[in-house]
């Protein structure tokens, strides 16, 4: 029958269709030059992704505008080697699936050179299979996942990651606080479970795990610590560990202050910011006084300089004291770091080279350095303790020199 | 032979008893009426039949078409057209997205083979079934008069039409017994003549039984070979038209107790 | 008689025959669209990442459906479907990285096993009146992206499950996305045609029936229980294979993006495109996918935050007021009336049969 002759037809279109497609292979071939992707005689183009509007801008905002300062600062200095920087950002809305596709734009379709400073764990993490598979330099990570030392030469991670915070704050807590008794309160997601993992793998390798005597896991939207606190009470430690982020730690500050537990609380360098400290001494303005934060910046009228001059041209309105315009401008510097150092030599071979070579401690940390194979990042952190000035504003105030594990 | 027998039949609805145990028989091939102001609990013995309503007390026999007899009430309401039982509704309840084939073809449902794989694969048993249940279809429309609208959308018939494709899907399993439910709705005078003929031919076409509850009085006395009157959920008479014409119990139901006279 | 005006005519009946019928139509639109991404082989035209947003949009065509069947045809509410479309991509994951299974079994058991569980769930769910049926599966969507995140060792907590690999069909790796698209788009026109075969036989009619009159469906002898567990388990599937292809797609899986927000993003799709439609589920995909990316690369509104919540919301209102039936059958309307049109032109020609 005429029908069923079209049918046939039609199905042996199909599979010609899919044959013919199957066959038709493409390899993408980049130029002949020596350069990697995204390079020219006078430019360098990079790409970063995180959130940059909505509820989460009080991170990306500061910390874009920290970026980009120092970029343009560069430009204005007539560029690195010759070369002005061209920076693409993509927003990812702290979505993990726009961050991929906002990874495949960038590296597809923009063909940056690198990833500079990508923000968000989640989307970090998204995106990692593409840049370990492409092998694409992407430095500084706004993120503290441990799993970016591991991934290969050419992830470059600067913040320190959790795991490692974890452990140096137990060398601290018995060196500098002299704590025989520990507790820990660490919130059931990644940043608290991996400083968690951190604490206790630093106890063991000191020969210490004995003076934990309590450790509370949390869930990061709970607001109600009584059992915590009461537990506290009871155990009476020497200090308290505060693993989690913002919203959290501030709730059990609050909760601290109506039960008067007064003990040294130490919690991590995510929490190192402005913004938290105005939340947490808003509502435990007493607690709050036994407050310590660990940090990685070395920050002093000096190291600053070069940034508030930078953002006061370029963002008079943004704030060069936020710790996130810090860690933005740190992404620039530490990848304008590399850069310098690689010279004309810009494959990505030839980057990766110049940054394993890199000790970099002119910059807002104290030392940036990478060795084949080792991707560790900063190491050194301090302590920093709440105080309140004479005009009784809350700030932080360093009281330990930069140690490491 | 009675094909469908109701024993005792009684059904309360928060304390208010709607069917008070109502007893009647229904012999085969026969057009049988059940009458009785509004109110009166006519349609939920209807419901208690076809099974949307499950009665407090009673019994209703049926012989299925296997020629086994059963009670009705051992069976939940979807099994119920299986057994050889059909019902139409009061309002057209006819599926308004479906064109008038398709929503005769329904009728077919229990008896076509088939599952969800071997339809989606469209295998040739699964048209072979298909072409069966729409001829079967087109038969009885063609019966009713309906044929040539095959293909146009159910809900844009005219009302009289409407009424004739719910027949058509009720008739066209073949069923033993039919219900209609208040089947002159809406009809005028020459549309409730029509109707009775209709009837009439269905019975003697299909060989089957038809039950129906009708204020109509007119068709119902034309076309009834027995009736049973209802009020207030009680029996009040059974039989021919005749006897119902002149039972006064009946009488009373209808037009009240005229006792008082004033001038 | 060969005249010029025999040649149009009998060319014109070769074509609407060719037409005729939807699931030819579907084929044949099919492999316009495989075209796409097989010239995009050779010139490269489309970006990257836009290859990977078609991919998106035919993936979500694929849930799209199975929603539909449910919500459209059968009429059921439900506002969980998103944890069958994580169960697909998890499970798909799963199989693939840790036992090793071939990519095609573990794309079909990525439809079957969230077809089971749909089936158990919708045992306890159906027995629900509509209103309490949309709370329970809104209450069961939560609890499975619960489960997604505490059930570490089978999804990797929050951090989700890395590094799926590529789909792999006889030996060949499926690595670019040209590919992947041919891939996913023959999978939707073989699941439209199943779709288009089994809603035009009883199963079809039976769900229509229930939609339409529960009561002169159980009549006419439908289970309606029967129909309901079908739809949702049926449903359950498809989405289910859509999540097996999201999985592969992206090679990553994370608990966050199976929550209400993709429930309710299902929703819009097959209300906006069209209730009870094939094509209505298509289309639905396409705009609720693609509107957000065109919207943000316009001047003035692609600034706003969260632009697209906001714009999917004025699109469900604006659908739902002015064309309430769905875009598709707007098109349909538009199309037919230039059929009409074209009719008309032809029958001076001698007309079309």
């Amino acid at each position: 029958m005429k029908y069923f002759k079209k049918n046939k037809v039609v199905m042996l279109a199909l599979m010609l269709v899919f044959v013919v497609s199957l066959a038709a292979c493409q390899s993408n071939e980049t130029g002949g030059k020596d350069w990697a992707q995204g390079v020219t005689e006078d430019t360098v183009t990079v790409g970063t992704i995180g959130v940059m509007a909505g509820p989460l801008s009080f991170i990306g905002l500061p910390y874009y505008q920290g970026m980009e300062a120092y970029f343009n600062a560069v430009n204005d200095d007539g560029g690195v080697n010759g070369r002005t920087i061209q920076l693409l950002k993509e927003d990812d809305q702290f979505d993990p699936a726009q961050a991929i596709a906002a990874a495949e734009k960038l590296i597809y379709d923009q063909k940056v050179f690198a990833i500079v400073g990508q923000l968000g764990t989640p989307g970090v993490m998204a995106v990692a299979d593409i840049v370990e598979e492409e092998g694409i330099p992407s430095v500084y990570f706004g993120s503290g996942a441990a799993e970016l030392t591991q991934l290969g030469d050419n992830f470059f991670p600067v913040q320190p990651n959790y795991v490692y915070e974890g452990k140096l704050m137990t060398k601290y807590a018995i060196e500098e606080f002299n704590a025989e008794t520990i507790a820990i309160l660490y919130s059931n997601d990644e940043a608290g479970n991996d400083g968690f993992k951190g604490v206790t793998a630093g106890l063991q390798e000191l020969g210490e795990s004995s003076r934990l005597v309590l450790q509370t896991a949390y869930n990061p939207g709970d607001t109600d610590f009584t059992g915590e606190m009461l537990r506290l009470r009871e155990v009476d430690p020497d200090l308290v560990i505060l693993f989690g982020l913002s919203g959290g730690v501030a709730n059990i500050l609050a909760n601290a202050e109506e039960y008067n537990i007064n003990v040294p609380m130490l919690t991590t360098y995510s929490n190192a910011d402005a913004s938290f400290l105005q939340l947490a001494s808003d509502r435990a303005p007493e607690a709050v006084k036994n407050l310590h934060v660990m940090g990685w910046l070395d920050v002093d009228e000096a190291s600053l300089q070069p940034l508030v001059d930078a953002m006061t041209k370029y963002f008079p309105e943004g704030n060069p004291y936020n710790a996130y315009t810090m860690a933005g401008w740190v992404a620039a510097e530490t990848f304008v770091a590399g850069l310098t150092a690689a010279g004309n030599d810009l494959s990505w071979e030839g980057y990766i080279n110049a940054m394993n070579n890199l000790k970099f401690t002119a910059g807002l940390a104290p030392e940036i350095s990478y060795s084949p194979g080792e991707r560790e990042g900063v190491t050194h952190m301090a302590v920093s303790r709440v105080v309140v000035d004479p005009q009784g504003n809350y700030i932080f105030e360093q009281v330990t020199g930069f140690d490491e594990f | 032979m009675k094909i469908l027998k109701i024993e005792d039949l009684s059904i309360s609805f928060g304390g208010l008893k709607a069917v008070d145990r109502v007893s009647f028989e229904v012999e085969e091939n026969s057009i049988y009426g059940l009458i009785g102001p509004n109110g009166a609990g006519k349609t939920t013995i209807f419901n208690c039949i076809s099974r949307f309503y499950t009665p407090d007390e009673g019994k209703v026999l049926f012989t299925s078409k296997t020629g086994e007899e059963i009670n009705l009430l051992d069976y939940r309401v979807e099994e119920v057209i299986g057994k050889g039982l059909a019902r139409t509704f009061q309002n057209v309840e006819l599926f308004k997205m479906m064109t008038v084939l398709d929503n005769i073809t329904v009728g077919l449902h229990r008896e076509m083979k088939g599952n969800i794989l071997f339809e989606g694969f469209k295998l040739p048993m699964i048209k072979r079934e298909e072409e069966k249940a729409k001829n079967k279809a087109r038969e009885v429309m063609k019966f009713l008069g309906i044929d040539g609208i095959e293909n146009q959308p159910a809900a844009a018939q005219p009302y009289g039409i409407q009424k004739l494709i719910e027949l058509a899907r009720a008739l066209v399993s073949e069923p033993k017994v039919i219900i209609l439910d208040e089947p002159a709705a809406g009809m005028n005078g020459s549309e409730t003549k029509e109707l009775a003929k209709l009837i009439t031919k269905i019975r003697d076409h299909y060989k089957t039984t038809i039950l129906l509850v009708e204020h109509d009085m007119g068709l119902v006395m034309d076309i009834c070979e027995r009736i049973c009157a209802i009020n207030f959920g009680k029996k009040i008479a059974e039989g021919t038209p005749k006897e119902i014409q002149d039972n006064i119990a009946v009488q009373e139901a209808y037009l009240g107790k005229g006792d008082e006279e004033d001038a | 008689m060969e005249d010029s005006k025999g040649t149009i005519r009998k060319n014109n009946r070769l074509i609407s025959n060719l037409l005729k019928g939807k699931p030819q139509q579907y084929l044949v639109v099919g492999i316009i669209f495989l075209l796409i991404p097989i010239i995009n082989l050779w010139t490269g035209m489309i970006s990257f990442s836009n290859m990977t947003l078609l991919n998106n949009v035919v993936i979500f065509a694929i849930a799209a459906l199975g929603f539909n069947i449910l919500l459209g045809y059968a009429g059921q509410v439900s506002l969980g479907h998103a944890a069958f479309m994580g169960m697909g991509a998890y499970l798909s994951a799963y199989l693939t990285m840790q036992l090793e299974l071939p990519f095609l079994l573990s794309l079909l058991l990525s439809g079957l096993v969230p077809m089971v569980i749909g089936l158990l769930l919708g045992l306890v769910a159906l027995r629900l009146a509509s209103l309490y049926l949309a709370i329970a599966t809104l209450g069961l969507g939560v609890t499975f992206q619960n489960i997604f995140i505490e059930w570490t060792a089978l999804t990797g907590g929050h951090a989700g499950l890395r590094r799926i690999p590529y789909p792999e069909i006889l030996g060949f790796e499926i690595r670019q996305r040209e590919h992947f698209l041919i891939l996913s788009i023959v999978i939707l026109v073989g699941l439209a045609i199943f779709s288009y075969n089994f809603l035009h036989s009883k199963t079809g009619r039976a769900l229509i029936a229930m939609r339409d009159s529960e009561h002169a469906a159980q009549a006419m002898g439908i289970s309606l229980f029967k129909y309901k567990l079908y739809a949702f388990a049926l449903s359950a599937f498809y989405v289910g294979i859509a999540g097996s292809l999201y999985a592969h797609l992206y090679r990553y899986v994370e608990p966050s993006a199976w929550g209400v927000e993709l429930s309710l993003n299902l929703l819009a799709m097959v209300v906006i495109g069209g209730l009870a439609s094939i094509g209505g589920s298509i289309v639905g995909a396409a705009f609720i996918q693609l509107l957000p990316r065109v919207m943000q690369d316009l001047p003035l509104v692609g600034g706003i935050t969260n632009i697209n919540f906001i714009l999917t919301g004025v699109a469900l209102i604006v659908v739902i007021i002015f064309f309430p039936t769905g875009l598709i059958r707007r098109f349909d309307f538009l199309w037919n009336k230039l059929k009409a049109k074209v009719g008309k032109l032809n029958s001076k020609e001698g007309g079309t049969p």
